[in-house]
């Protein structure tokens, strides 16, 4: 039972990725009532990019260019995704967000190979010329300092959110934009624009988290895929939309993944369905979202 | 209006039976040519590994001995004064591409044998294809069942997992560690150890205290590893490749579990070192010699081969030779001895195999019979330790 | 002027409908039967074996293509059935469920069969069917703790289904049944595998047609469940359940190999060998004597493939499927009309995961491999049934069939790329790694340009160029 502390610790870690990017899936499908399935490769850009730049170049460069890359393929997305928007069905454009996701797996596997690359973290010690992570201990856990910085970063992107969204203009803008779209317009709130501007933010977000986290993973060309699945189960519990929902969901579906571990042995190999399990779960039995109090369909 | 639609649709089909009569006959095509050609004076050998994909790190080197072993031989006038072709497949470490990549081989006349794959997947996946087809398979993959039941065509360079497990054991057995944690990557490398682990342990007299596995993209195995440290075992036995061990490594090491850590030779590369850091220090492993191949005893009646292959691939390649590459070099050579002595038949290429003796190859040293298609033991097998980020010959 | 248009766009649509099915319609099924009987005759061995894995991805093509063209929904784990056909039509004919594993196993299908029970009788959802799904577990549970017989478990299950329904006020005697359904379901179960396991392995058939059975009970139940809300739902739990089967298969190595071993020497079926002399003479004399166990499964295979395109051709023109239309038009428009579009794209679901099933029992079984591995049935396969369906047009029956084709070709394609040398100012190019982009700019570029997909759009691009031409030249004479 002493093994409890330790995994709620990483269960934490992964939780806060997946609440990041459930937050990137909301913010998209608010502004554009598209799903996008390339979420999870935004957090894989922004890795990648700061891997290739942090062997040669300081956190204070790698950081900025890693985001401004994400939120290039960002726009590169929102664009693909306008251009067909309004004579398009549901499903073509989850299918475009689907075909940009493995495409940019692929290119990310062509520039910068299939391998793991480590990454150093935030605040490290040298050890035999190679940079590596310091750690506390927390009651009968053993924490990474880099896990502090993914939990810290976390709480700042949300406060960030909030703050964006309730008090300036582009956010709520955004907001205005997703509750009615039309009303939006004529107020003179150009819908190209809120595309663009959503999923530049959620690849931001992604990007940021990117960062962060790869320390602690290693970063991979083919990490987005299961972090974006992950993410996107967690926005589905938290309710499609709801912030709080899809940040507490992730922050959950991490602890109890992690927490399944603890199972004998047949039962924990099956950790990783854990996510996908609640999933259907939740879909089968209140699909708008355990958090989410029923609101009338528009 | 209906009757337009019913008309549209009715064109419609006939377009699309018209493409795909065109991509059939564009099929056809290459060998109706190749038929009209005179027989061709190159040898052909197909080559299938995993370039892409999680295990590219094995697949390259692999193929890049290959290409360094053709560029050669083709210089020094080919086998007989024929040149030698090798056409290479990526089977992406997927076994279905194996597949088509093994039907298009087979169905060239010309192909001779089929070197690799580099995977346990994709090899089981084709072995019986190549039986069937009377196509000389050897591949580069560990796991016994490659070659166990024995089938006349399919061989084996890489040495067995059954192999690297009772080297691994003995290592255990000099260091009176009798209780073992044992975690395995959930892919067809690691599960198969794990297989070999469960039976040869148990006859040697060791005690498994605790089992756990984990997942190949898995990027945290703290819960697994907080299990196996409840269980106290006096070592850790990790049976995978990477970047699954390397995380066990660091994992480990956060945890601050002080056990030695045992690994498979799945880590036999600077891949594993780079990404485990300081995590990787003391690390044992059972590994083809050809890594410490300068610490090699002269005595040893592979010291010469090994020294010139790692020369030869340092120097065209501009990084030290690893474990996976000797496998290809060894199908190759295999193959290509075979062919020197016996010519272009794919039958007699296979007796000449089956029946070769005391091949000092990378790998080992082969010695191939009815029974027995890989033909190693586990002197194949040295054990190595990390110390310092270097490998050397572990006590 | 009016009655002018009036006569002329009459009379072409009044001469269509009297000359009934005109030439074209029947056509490209009589070239394609000549073609099936006469191919191999024509092909080689390397041909015919990407004839025969075209005509699995076209049963699976039809089967998707229906859903997402004509339902309007989209299933992103698709590969889940697919899968689930190849693997338990192999395990029932190779690697018969180990002993310790079948009451489980056998248990755990009989809740299923009988939560599918509550569900389709009771029209329940939500916490309630959860309770109900639990309460059955729970019953199957304790059934088995206490090694109940047969009779006892019965008594048990209907008594604790009825106090439960009685509790939640649901139809008393349709949750009886429902807990009967369990028990009942899962003694069938344990005894055919019991039984096939003293066999040492099943028919091939037998294997397909459980494969469906089991294939169709799940998908009703997921279908079911999802597909009564709006939007994308279908798309988000079939992607969940992809993920979950696929990982099943992975870790359920007792039962499925894992991705060690996947289930080696899967048997084939010598179809041509098996049928009455008259048909078998038939075969014989349209391949000329190339009648090997390649070319038979080549037969089967498409056999299949053709019923699979003749029942979905039918479906497309009859009733259900100008259903299916409407719903994909508008379900509010369609429902108003009153069409049931929740039932209809039930059946739609459950018919697409049957197709799949079968293609995946015909891939087990495939001659020369024998050989399944869970690898091959993971989230990039069900990506390329999408694709297979996108290019090939979401609503074009013909599509499923071009697609199907392209799919195959571009993937063979790409496998040989890494064979060729390319020159580049000196440098070797390896072209290798290309799948993951080429696949991924495919379904971006088609859901751009060409959303119906590549055959309607294609064809209508063409004949609209034609018309025009057509339209110009009338204009001119005139």
């Amino acid at each position: 039972m002493d093994q409890i502390p330790q995994l709620i610790v990483s269960g934490i870690t992964s939780g806060c990725i997946y609440a990041i990017v459930a937050i990137g899936f909301s913010i998209i499908y608010g502004g554009t009532q598209v799903i996008n399935f390339a979420q999870g490769e935004f957090v894989m850009v922004g890795a990648m990019v700061a891997a290739v730049l942090l062997a040669k170049f300081s956190l204070a460069l790698a950081f900025p260019v890693a985001v401004a890359a994400g939120c290039l393929v960002g726009v590169l997305v929102a664009l693909c995704v306008l251009i067909p928007l309004k004579r398009a069905s549901v499903i073509t454009l989850i299918i475009m967000t689907v075909g940009a996701s493995i495409l940019l797996r692929g290119l990310a596997q062509l520039f910068w190979g299939e391998s793991a690359i480590p990454v150093p973290p935030f605040t490290g010690v040298r050890i035999n010329g190679i940079v590596e992570d310091r750690t506390i201990h927390i009651y009968h856990a053993v924490v990474g300092v880099q896990s502090l910085w993914v939990v810290g970063i976390t709480a700042l992107l949300v406060l960030a959110m909030h703050l964006f969204f309730k008090y300036t203009l582009i956010g709520q803008a955004m907001r205005a934009s997703s509750m009615n779209p039309t009303g939006a317009r004529l107020v003179g709130i150009s819908p190209r624009k809120m595309v663009v501007m959503s999923f530049m933010l959620a690849a931001a977000l992604g990007a940021i988290a990117g960062v962060t986290v790869s320390p602690v993973f290693y970063a991979k060309c083919n990490m987005g895929t299961a972090l974006g699945l992950k993410g996107f189960c967690a926005a589905v519990l938290g309710g499609l939309g709801n912030f709080g929902g899809g940040i507490i969901a992730g922050l959950l579906l991490g602890i109890v993944e992690a927490l399944a571990g603890v199972l004998p042995s047949p039962w924990s190999d099956y950790k990783d369905a854990v996510a996908f399990v609640i999933l259907l779960i939740v879909l089968l039995v209140k699909p708008q979202g355990l958090l989410v109090r029923k609101k009338a369909e528009a | 209006m209906n009757g337009g639609k019913v008309e549209m649709i009715g064109r419609r089909g006939v377009a699309v039976f018209l493409f795909i009569a065109a991509l059939v006959a564009w099929s056809l095509a290459p060998a109706a040519c190749a038929a009209k050609k005179v027989a061709g004076k190159p040898y052909v050998i197909g080559a299938i590994f995993s370039v892409t994909g999680d295990n590219a790190p094995l697949g390259v080197p692999e193929r890049e001995t290959v290409e360094m072993l053709v560029k050669n031989l083709n210089k020094s006038g080919g086998i007989n004064g024929h040149p030698v072709k090798v056409e290479y497949y990526d089977d992406e470490g997927k076994p279905e591409q194996a597949v088509q990549a093994c039907q298009e081989l087979i169905s060239n006349k010309d192909c001779l044998a089929i070197i690799g794959p580099t995977l346990t997947g994709p090899s089981l996946a084709i072995a019986n294809m190549c039986n069937q087809a009377k196509m000389p398979l050897l591949s580069c993959a560990a796991s016994v069942k490659i070659v166990q039941p024995v089938k006349n065509y399919v061989f084996k360079t890489a040495q067995t997992d059954s192999q690297a497990v009772s080297k691994l054991i003995d290592y255990c057995k000099a260091h009176k560690l009798k209780n073992i944690g044992f975690i395995n990557d959930s892919n067809a490398f690691g599960a198969s150890g794990r297989e070999q682990w469960l039976k040869l342990s148990k006859s040697a007299g060791i005690k498994t205290v605790d089992m756990e596995s984990f997942g190949s993209a898995d990027t945290d195995v703290t819960s697994q590893l907080t299990k196996i440290r409840s269980a106290k075992p006096q070592a850790v036995v990790c049976w995978g490749t990477n970047p699954g061990p390397a995380i066990v490594a660091k994992n480990m090491r956060r945890l601050g579990m002080k056990q030695p850590l045992l690994m498979s030779h799945g880590v036999s590369n600077m891949e594993f070192i780079k990404l485990a850091q300081s995590a990787a220090e003391g690390v044992v492993f059972p590994s083809g010699k050809i890594i410490v191949a300068s610490q090699i005893p002269a005595s040893d009646p592979q010291k010469k081969v090994l020294q010139e292959y790692a020369a030869q691939y340092q120097q065209a390649y501009k990084k030290p030779a690893i474990h996976f590459g000797g496998h290809a070099w060894d199908a190759f050579q295999l193959v290509v001895d075979a062919v020197k002595k016996v010519g272009p038949n794919r039958a007699k290429i296979c007796g000449n195999i089956a029946s070769r003796k005391h091949f000092v190859g990378i790998d080992g040293v082969f010695n191939f019979s009815a029974t027995d298609h890989n033909g190693l033991d586990k002197n194949a097998f040295a054990l190595v330790q990390i110390k310092n980020g270097k490998w050397v010959l572990a006590k | 002027m009016a009655t002018k248009i009036a006569s002329t766009s009459a009379s072409p649509r009044i001469k269509h409908k009297r000359a009934g099915a005109n030439i074209f319609s029947i056509l490209p099924f009589v070239l394609f039967l000549i073609a099936y009987f006469l191919a191999p005759r024509f092909t080689q061995e390397k041909t015919l074996t990407a004839l025969i894995y075209i005509g699995i991805n076209v049963i699976l093509a039809l089967g998707l293509n229906l859903l997402m063209g004509y339902a309007g929904q989209i299933s992103l784990g698709h590969a889940a059935f697919f899968g689930l056909g190849a693997y338990i039509s192999a395990i029932l004919t190779v690697q018969p469920i180990g002993a310790e594993v079948v009451p489980g196993f056998s248990a755990g299908l009989g809740v299923i069969a009988g939560i599918a029970v509550l569900m389709s009788l009771t029209k329940v959802s939500g916490w309630k069917l959860a309770t109900g799904i639990a309460a059955l577990f729970i019953l199957s549970w304790i059934c088995r703790l206490a090694h109940l017989g047969q009779i006892s478990s019965i008594v048990i299950f209907t008594t604790g289904m009825a106090i439960f329904a009685f509790i939640l006020r649901l139809g008393w005697w349709k949750s009886a049944l429902a807990g009967i359904v369990a028990t009942a379901g899962g003694t069938v179960c344990a005894r055919f595998l019991m039984g096939v396991q003293t066999n040492g392995g099943t028919s091939p058939w037998i294997g397909m047609f459980v494969g469906v059975l089991i294939t169709g009970l799940i998908a009703y139940l997921i279908g079911a469940q999802v597909l009564r809300l709006k939007g994308h739902y279908l798309a988000m739990a079939t992607l969940g359940f992809g993920f979950i089967v696929e990982i099943m298969f992975e870790k359920w190595v007792a039962v499925t190999g894992g991705s060690s071993d996947g289930i080696c020497g899967i048997p084939s079926i010598m179809f041509v060998d098996g049928l009455p002399r008259p048909l078998r003479k038939l075969f014989e004399i349209a391949s000329a004597g190339h009648l090997g166990p390649k070319e038979q499964y080549y037969y089967l295979v498409w056999a299949f493939a053709f019923l699979a395109l003749l029942l979905a051709a039918n479906i497309v023109r009859s009733r259900v499927g100008r259903a299916f239309r409407a719903v994909h038009g508008s379900e509010v428009a369609a429902e108003s009309l009153g069409v049931n579009t929740e039932r209809y794209k039930i059946q739609v679901f459950v018919l697409s995961a049957a197709l799949a099933s079968i293609a995946g029992s015909l891939y087990a079984h495939n001659f020369g491999v024998g050989y399944i591995n869970p690898n091959e049935f993971n989230f990039m396969v069900s990506i390329q049934l999408v694709v297979m369906v996108v290019i090939g047009g979401m609503a074009s029956v013909w599509g499923a069939l071009f697609g199907a084709t392209a799919i195959q070709f571009l993937k063979n394609w790409i496998l040989t790329l890494d064979k060729t040398n390319i020159q580049f100012h000196g440098h070797d190019l390896a072209l290798k790694g290309l799948s993951p982009i080429i696949f991924g700019s495919i379904l971006v570029l088609v859901m751009i340009l060409l959303p119906q997909g590549l055959v309607r759009g294609l064809t209508d691009i063409i004949g609209a160029a034609i018309r025009g031409a057509r339209r110009t030249t009338k204009r001119s004479v005139e």
